[in-house]
């Protein structure tokens, strides 16, 4: 019997390299350290009676290719319209949709700018969509040439534009449209969840285009229900997912991955290994310095992973009503006056600090699944930028603290009081580190800039998915396209290792 | 500015032609006479002493120690005993010759390694991940080199090991006389039988002083650093810096060489877990290496008649000559490398060299031209591609029989 194709990691990027794989008829073994699947999106009660419904809440990037391919609508995949969010300061608020921004004056503006993202989102989804080509000065010039030739076809205009506004910062970008601090706040903010930058950052508008690119309609059920979809995908094609099975080491012998040896010592002999835990993680972690290739040795270590992602999960015991949007349920809500207030919480991060007022991004995924707490309650997920590195470091004080300035800014917003709230549970950098073994505690595993994106992700030597370890595959979302939750890396490892 | 080591004390008031010359930012000495001829009669009849501490030394502890030498090195040497000495060329990322040097190793956890430059920046980058600690000991040790027929007479009754026992290559952690410790090993860069000591700073004039005791007797004289370029000719072993350039000097492709092309290429072992130059070297070896290091024997005959021709008695430089000379093809149009060392072998009587060229050019008995010029004229002289080491005794590698030991 043939050895299977051993896959590290059952987060979305892992389920999905499986179940691709499994389907072409390769056996396939899924082995994960905790004790259920899903990584950084499986759900989970955080309290009592209390479901999340992912550490990240989103499953917009999902890519429809990849569930067309993996056939999850069969396994009860739904998706659904995006909800608006709400931009929220105690002062205003506003929906940041057509007719939301439309009330605060900014219709063109709206039209226009969403004009340009529907030529420019095409183009950068058809290139993040793809396994990035080969960048060297002897690789084939025909993949590179299609793409150029690409930008060229979006016309002057657009083409110069796209160059111009690309490497910039992403606040100058959306000012050029919207005075409205608001909106550009609201906006900027999603895009930069998880990196080493705020809004006013260069490069950040690349973020944002991308995010762009990317996002797609909503998962009915959020990330926990994609994670069932493609758990059940897996389980149709013959997969098998070993949970609460760390891998202790992955052995190479004369260049080349023979096994995934768990921590309890199994030796798992593996045709192939595709590991979707972090490239840094991986090549680092997992294999013996010694059995490093010299090329890549330098080349990981360079690679950037410093988080700055939090997650807080509230348990409240009753429905909430937020300031400026009595007549309408808020499912998805962005707290933050200002960019310029954004980019002071960025400055927190780098100065090793809890921000002093925290910029929310949150969901309330009560409102549209059911069964995630009791009825009348409401669940709040809420997404917020920390450093990884604390001068105070991680401890339960600075925990407890963190939960408190947001629950503050929470109440700044709404009617919260402190009373209604039955539980917080704070998700810090640190605990992405040690619980979900993402290195530094970035949630993408490697900061997203210009030079870590694309073709350049993690490393232009990696950016194919393949090591300079023979059978040693990179699927994580470490690799492009980066951001989370789309399954293509792992659908791009799982091409790689079919294509070898 | 050059600084003095600890046996400046007792080498530089001997030094009475002032003939000192840097070496890795230390002052040594060239020749202790106007002439290093007394010297080099010395090492290779009776025994030189020669102070070799500028060499730089690092120490690598830990458990995957023997792992890491592996990767830096060319040579396999996480795979030899305690007690074993390699020697080996050092290799970038592009398969480009860096260094060479020795690699000892002293216990399970724990490497020394000697080389011509300054390489701590090269093992930090490289040691990612590696459970082990770099020490430079440049500055914590100082050596000696016993070098000649002799040498082994001269120490026996110095060292508290049976030097007689002691094999070609091996090294040793043992005392001096006094208790001194030392570590001695049975290496050297004269091609002949020979040891070298390595010693805290402190013993240094201790340890100087008790050899020159016993050595003079013998006939052991210290000897500088010219005498023991022509040595190191005769015995066929290349100079980083003379013979091949380190990369990370070399601005042109055209000025590095890979280890193959240094004439290191026999310390390489490919088939095993990376190591830095691993890929670029393995594809060299398949396409072949461009150039080759030979050793070359000039014509004598030759070139008497080209001073004949003008009149003058044949004239050869005191010391080795380490400019570079253009070689050519056996018809003398093209050029196919150049003559990197050349010296006149007293021991030998015979014009010698070490030159790189075309590896097509390499083979043994291949007769080239190499150029040379008296009064000034571009001349030729026949040269032809000979075995190295030119000079090679039986004494080098042998250990003491037991019916031998008495004599």
């Amino acid at each position: 019997m043939t050895h299977p194709i051993v896959v590290i990691g059952a987060g979305v990027e892992g389920l999905v390299a499986a179940a691709h794989l499994a389907r072409s008829g390769q056996r396939v073994v899924v082995v994960e350290r905790l004790q259920r699947p899903g990584g950084l999106c499986a759900g989970d009660e955080f309290h009592p009676g209390y479901r999340h419904v992912g550490i990240w809440h989103d499953a917009s990037n999902f890519a429809t290719t990849v569930s067309d391919a993996l056939g999850l609508q069969l396994h009860g995949l739904r998706r659904e319209e995006r909800k608006a969010a709400f931009v929220v300061c105690p002062e205003r608020g506003l929906w940041l949709d057509t007719s939301g921004v439309a009330d605060a004056g900014y219709a063109d503006a709206w039209n226009v700018h969403q004009g340009f993202l529907s030529r420019i989102t095409p183009l950068a989804a058809g290139w993040l969509e793809q396994t990035p080509p080969v960048l060297s000065t002897t690789a084939a010039l025909l993949p590179l040439a299609k793409r150029a030739l690409a930008l060229r076809r979006l016309g002057r205009a657009d083409m110069l534009s796209l160059l111009r506004v690309g490497p910039s910062c992403v606040d100058d970008f959306l000012e050029e449209s919207f005075a409205d601090p608001l909106i550009r706040a609201g906006l900027a903010v999603p895009a930069l969840h998880g990196s080493w930058m705020g809004p006013r950052s260069p490069q950040s508008t690349a973020l944002y285009l991308q995010q762009q690119a990317l996002c797609g309609q909503a998962v009915v059920g959020g990330p926990a229900a994609l994670i069932h979809a493609l758990v059940a995908s897996c389980a149709s094609a013959g997969v098998e997912i070993q949970c609460d099975a760390p891998v202790d080491h992955i052995e190479v012998a004369k260049g080349r991955a023979r096994a995934v040896v768990l921590a309890d010592g199994t030796a798992l002999t593996a045709a192939q290994v595709i590991s979707t835990i972090g490239p840094v993680e991986t090549l680092e972690g997992l294999v013996h310095p010694s059995h490093r290739p010299v090329a890549q040795a330098d080349v990981v270590r360079r690679i950037r992973t410093r988080g700055t992602f939090a997650k807080v999960h509230m348990a409240i015991k009753r429905s909430l009503t937020f300031k400026h949007a009595e007549d309408r349920v808020v499912h998805s809500a962005i707290v933050a006056a200002h960019p310029l207030d954004v980019e002071r919480s960025f400055d927190d991060v780098k100065y090793r600090r809890l921000p002093r007022v925290p910029i929310l991004d949150l969901r309330i995924p009560s409102h549209s699944t059911e069964g995630l707490c009791p009825d009348g309650h409401c669940v709040m997920s809420i997404t917020t930028t920390v450093g990884a590195e604390q001068d105070a470091g991680w401890t339960a004080e600075t925990r407890q603290a963190l939960g408190v300035r947001v629950l503050e800014t929470l109440a700044s917003v709404t009617d919260l009081g402190r009373d209604d709230v039955a539980a917080i549970q704070v998700v810090t950098p640190d605990d992405l580190q040690t619980r979900w073994g993402h290195r530094g505690g970035h949630p993408m595993h490697g900061e997203m800039a210009l030079d870590q994106i694309w073709a350049l992700r993690p490393a232009p030597a990696l950016a194919q998915h393949s090591t300079a370890i023979e059978g040693l595959y990179l699927g994580s979302t470490g690799t492009s396209p980066g951001l989370p939750a789309t399954g293509l890396s792992g659908m791009h490892a799982a091409l790689a290792v079919l294509g070898d | 500015m050059p600084s003095p080591t600890p046996f400046s004390a007792r080498t530089h008031p001997l030094c009475t032609s002032y003939a000192f010359k840097e070496w890795a930012g230390k002052v040594a000495v060239r020749a202790y006479d106007t002439h290093s001829e007394r010297e080099y009669t010395a090492l290779r009849h009776t025994a030189g002493l020669l102070d070799v501490s500028p060499l730089y030394k690092y120490d690598i502890h830990g458990p995957d120690a023997a792992v890491f030498a592996s990767r830096l090195w060319c040579r396999d040497v996480g795979a030899m005993k305690t007690g074993a000495v390699r020697y080996s060329a050092m290799a970038n990322s592009d398969g480009q010759c860096l260094d060479d040097g020795t690699i000892s190793r002293l216990g399970p956890l724990h490497f020394r390694f000697t080389t011509s430059e300054p390489w701590m920046h090269w093992w930090h980058a490289h040691s990612r991940g590696f459970n082990v600690r770099i020490e430079d000991m440049t500055e914590r040790l100082c050596a000696l080199a016993v070098q000649g027929p002799l040498a082994r007479r001269i120490l026996r009754p110095l060292v508290a090991w049976n030097l007689d026992k002691m094999r070609f290559f091996r090294i040793r952690q043992t005392t001096f006389v006094g208790d001194i410790p030392i570590t001695i090993s049975r290496t050297g860069y004269t091609g002949d039988l020979g040891y070298e000591l390595w010693m805290a700073p402190e013993h240094a004039i201790q340890v100087w002083d008790a050899i020159v005791e016993e050595g003079t007797p013998l006939g052991l004289e210290p000897v500088g650093l010219d005498a023991l370029d022509v040595v190191r000719i005769e015995a066929g072993f290349v100079l980083q810096g003379v013979d091949y350039l380190s990369a990370r000097h070399c601005i042109t492709d055209h000025q590095r060489s890979t280890p193959h092309e240094a004439g290191l290429g026999w310390t390489v072992d490919l088939d095993r877990d990376p190591f830095i130059g691993q890929d670029a070297i393995a594809q060299e070896v398949k396409r072949g290496p461009a150039w080759a290091i030979v050793g070359l024997e000039l014509d004598w005959a030759e070139i008497e008649a080209l001073y004949t021709a003008e009149g003058l008695p044949p004239h050869l430089a005191p010391v080795a000559c380490r400019s570079a000379v253009p070689i050519y093809d056996a018809a003398g149009h093209n050029q196919v490398g150049q003559v990197t060392s050349s010296v006149w072998s007293p021991l030998l009587k015979r014009y010698l060299a070490l030159g790189q060229v075309f590896s097509s050019h390499s083979v043994m008995g291949a007769k080239l031209r190499v150029e040379h010029t008296p009064e000034f004229r571009r001349r030729h002289v026949t040269a032809r591609v000979v075995e190295t080491p030119f000079f090679d005794p039986e004494r080098k590698r042998s250990v003491v029989s037991k019916s031998r030991e008495k004599a």
